[in-house]
């Protein structure tokens, strides 16, 4: 399953529309067989930080493990908010 | 003995300011800057205060906002009572820095650290603002100047929910730019301001920061925080973000 993150916004920056898109988008997992993927792709965000992402890709990241794939993640703020969200983790995240 | 002057003519407004009164008279007519107050004649006059505030800068103005005892007003334009309006502005400053060519490759960075400042007065302060609630969020974009300020309890306060031993405001400001902190599992609150520091370092531009008497400064040319006793004492925070 392939999922546009710019389908929530452009611009992702708080913890309350990030907790709102979780809640949102949680019954669509219910799709996911227990060998699919989630590709979530960043491809045409403008800005992402670190409590709008700690609140989506988080659980996402608890919930599906290795296989939860992120791609078109060389936006600079999404790159940097994935290091940092890696870095309070303590985990990585499969990018391709 | 003569009282000083509370109110000045368009013509001595211009000379204060060192411009023209053609271009005072534009500033009201668009509203950009409108005289402090109008005669029944229709003459224009401006209040020292709104003279000094035009001439002190947004980051002095801010400051002494956050630093007063009594909150000032400021132009509402200025300040955003609640998140949606900040997240409105927020957008407003991401479409116009990339309008600017110079910022295609650093515009993501700089606005992410703008909100991730912003959104974190709102997190940190709900339900608990002592007085005004919400965030001053102003920039300048022919300045390079992105100025936020909240009156909210500030860092010191909200560090101590989770680290409790801190004592001081500097200690407290040093955590929060260099510390992962491990609060409440399975939120992560009080890890954006290391974000912002690499976001700064990174988008090659510089930060002040300031929460009750201690001040911070990250700039170009150095990672590492300078955190230093301010002469300011602010309710709050206060961020000036210069690009």
């Amino acid at each position: 399953m392939k999922v546009l993150v710019q389908k929530f916004g452009d611009i992702l920056t708080s913890r309350q529309s990030g907790r709102e898109a979780y809640a949102a988008f949680r019954p669509t997992l219910n799709g996911l067989s227990k060998y699919d993927e989630l590709v979530l792709d960043f491809e045409g965000l403008e800005v992402l930080s670190p409590s709008w992402a700690d609140e989506f890709l988080t659980p996402l990241l608890q919930d599906l493990g290795e296989r939860l794939v992120l791609v078109h993640t060389k936006n600079a703020s999404v790159k940097l908010t994935i290091e940092t969200l890696e870095g309070i983790l303590k985990r990585p995240f499969i990018i391709q | 003995m003569t009282a000083k002057k509370e109110f000045l003519s368009i013509g001595e407004a211009a000379r204060y300011l060192g411009l023209s009164i053609m271009t005072l008279r534009r500033w009201h007519k668009s509203g950009s800057f409108p005289a402090s107050f109008v005669s029944p004649g229709q003459r224009l006059y401006y209040s020292m205060s709104d003279l000094q505030r035009k001439t002190k800068g947004l980051a002095q103005s801010t400051l002494d906002w956050a630093g007063a005892f009594d909150a000032q007003n400021l132009p509402d334009e200025w300040y955003c009572p609640t998140s949606d309006v900040f997240k409105a502005r927020l957008e407003r400053l991401v479409y116009d820095l990339l309008t600017l060519p110079a910022l295609q490759d650093r515009a993501s960075l700089i606005a992410s650290a703008a909100g991730e400042i912003g959104n974190n007065s709102f997190d940190h302060n709900l339900g608990n603002w002592p007085d005004v609630s919400g965030v001053l969020f102003v920039y300048d974009l022919n300045k390079r100047v992105i100025v936020l300020a909240d009156r909210g309890v500030g860092i010191l306060a909200t560090l101590r929910r989770v680290r409790p031993e801190l004592a001081t405001h500097e200690e407290a400001l040093r955590v929060a730019f260099t510390e992962i902190i491990t609060g409440r599992a399975p939120e992560h609150r009080g890890n954006g301001l290391k974000y912002v520091r690499r976001a700064i370092a990174e988008s090659m531009t510089s930060l002040q920061f300031w929460t009750g008497n201690a001040g911070l400064i990250l700039n170009k040319e150095s990672s590492e925080p300078q955190i230093t006793t301010s002469e300011y004492s602010i309710r709050g925070c206060v961020a000036v973000i210069e690009f």
